[in-house]
């Protein structure tokens, strides 16, 4: 679904990501995670094309319409009412106004937020927001959704239950996700696979950690699985690492790593 | 669409209004009745507003009868009433009126188009802000009326020079709102509209006009107070018509009762505006209340 071969990238002088290869099949659900400030959102926005790579290539499979982001913040405009901005994205692909108004209507029902669609972002909560934005990107029924970050913002039981949502989307539309998260927890519920990002400058992936739990998940389950805890020491010692020890060891980790998968 | 998203009642809704409705027989107010108190609280506040002002002005009158102040030049509201009844009835007043109004609505409207284009440019090509900005930062650094004599000298003492003097005043105000408000744009909605995949058409329409429409709206009361700044001042410096004219003529003549008249008008007419701009404004930026 997406390919990402040798990229290179930094912003002005400043080298930020150095021959960083990714794949990421289609269906799977897959998580970068690294130290603050590795470049990890610069991977996904090299992908949508918000920023330029230096050098290297990045491949879809599916055309660019088909790719949904969802960003830290909830980037909802304003000045709309929230069924405009839910609608947005199928108004720019030239839909007519009211079947996107509609559609927007089913997926803030969806979202549970029927009746909301009158107001403005700035008379909802940060969770409503964050469905609202999540309601927005997958409107127009996006193939590959990338996520940066996306429920930093929320406290922990309304970030359980959009990511409950979420999660039930993705996997009954079999979604293929990049997920960008600092929260080694989050990234090993949610994935199939969880890529190690060393810390930059001239960042790249150092390690991959396979995460063989069944879906379709249950939040609470997954985290009392004893693979779980076995996945999160050994994505734990690898990222201290890449901290702490520079990127051989944890490259040596990564090998390790693959060897014995 | 089964699924558990569909029918799990969404858990963070409740903010919405209907709770309120169901706690009408508990001591928590309601909507309703909060908005009432709310309305009883304006009344109270404007009635006491009203008896302040009203105490000040039987203060003026009395103290003005009984010559604590000289009645020649501190006038009374009695004095004034009777000067602006005057100038109504045997209409002398409107050539004036329509001479201030004309200038000093010209010199908005002109200054905010002008303003709202050039803060425009100016914040979406850094070569033109570049140009520009020195320029505007040194306009609005100088109190703009000096260039009052210059515009006379330039454009006679007609009407123009009003008009133009107004603009001035307004356009820089309404170009920095533009320049700073496209500036401070914020570079998210851009992000997210560019992945939506929409073009500068769907960035203008959706973000930009938007921005800069409220950051217009809300400076709108300060423009008002500029534009009739602008044309009474050019008023005082040359002309043979408007309400500036009249008040330098009153001064002229010591006429204080004329003077009050007149303040009292333009008082009136600003707040008019004042008034028309905030149901403008409040209906446009609606989406700014929480």
């Amino acid at each position: 679904m997406l390919h990402i071969d040798r990229l290179q990238l930094g912003y002005g002088q400043a080298p930020v990501l150095h021959d960083l290869s990714l794949q990421v099949p289609e269906g799977q659900f897959a998580s970068l995670v690294g130290p603050s400030g590795c470049g990890k959102s610069s991977v996904l926005r090299a992908v949508v094309g918000l920023h330029e790579p230096d050098d290297g290539a990045i491949e879809l499979d599916v055309d660019g319409r088909d790719v949904g982001f969802l960003f830290q913040d909830d980037a909802l405009l304003p000045w709309r009412s929230v069924r405009h901005n839910v609608a947005l994205p199928l108004l720019i692909r030239g839909e007519a106004k009211r079947s996107a108004y509609e559609q927007a209507e089913l997926w803030l029902e969806r979202m549970g937020l029927v009746g909301f669609g009158d107001r403005f972002p700035q008379q909802l909560s940060g969770g409503q927001r964050k469905r609202v934005a999540l309601a927005q990107t997958l409107a127009p029924r996006p193939r590959l959704l990338l996520m940066d970050e996306p429920f930093a913002s929320l406290d922990a039981i309304v970030r359980r239950r959009v990511t409950d949502d979420l999660l039930a989307w993705v996997e009954r539309d079999d979604i293929t996700v990049v997920l960008v998260t600092h929260d080694l927890e989050e990234a090993l519920t949610l994935s199939d696979r969880v890529h190690l990002m060393s810390a930059g400058p001239y960042a790249d992936i150092v390690a991959s950690y396979e995460v063989p739990l069944p879906r379709p998940r249950d939040l609470v389950a997954t985290r009392t699985d004893p693979r779980f805890g076995r996945l999160f020491e050994q994505l734990w010692s690898g990222l201290a690492e890449v901290v702490d020890g520079g990127t051989d060891a944890a490259a040596d980790t990564a090998r390790e790593q693959e060897s014995a998968a | 669409m089964t699924t558990s998203t569909s029918t799990q009642p969404p858990v963070d809704v409740q903010a919405g209004a209907p709770i309120a409705r169901t706690t009408r027989h508990v001591a928590v107010p309601t909507a309703s009745a909060s908005r009432r108190s709310v309305w009883r609280r304006r009344v109270g506040v404007g009635a006491r507003r009203t008896a302040a002002i009203g105490l000040l002005l039987a203060a003026w009158e009395a103290a003005s009868r009984a010559g604590v102040v000289d009645p020649f030049t501190a006038s009374s509201p009695s004095a004034v009433g009777e000067v602006l009844a005057g100038l109504f009835a045997d209409g002398t007043i409107w050539p004036h009126i329509e001479a201030t109004f004309t200038a000093s609505l010209l010199g908005l409207a002109l200054g905010i188009v002008a303003g709202v284009v050039l803060g425009t440019v100016a914040g979406l090509f850094r070569p033109v802000a570049e140009l520009l900005e020195p320029v505007m930062v040194l306009l609005s650094a100088v109190p703009r009326v000096i260039f009052a004599p210059l515009l006379i000298i330039w454009l006679g003492i007609g009407v123009s020079s009003k008009v133009a003097l107004a603009f001035l005043l307004v356009a820089v105000l309404v170009f920095f709102a533009v320049y700073g408000g496209i500036q401070d744009t914020d570079a998210r909605l851009i992000d997210r509209i560019r992945t939506f995949g929409g073009g500068t058409r769907v960035l203008l329409r959706e973000v930009y006009v938007p921005a800069i429409t409220g950051r217009v709206l809300g400076n709108l009361k300060i423009a008002v107070g500029f534009a009739f700044t602008g044309a009474v001042v050019g008023e005082f410096v040359a002309s043979a018509r408007g309400l500036g004219y009249l008040l330098m003529f009153a001064q002229s003549q010591y006429n204080a009762a004329l003077v009050f008249a007149l303040i009292t008008l333009i008082v009136v007419f600003v707040l008019l505006l004042f008034a028309l701009t905030g149901v403008v404004e409040r209906r446009a930026l609606r989406w700014r209340t929480r």
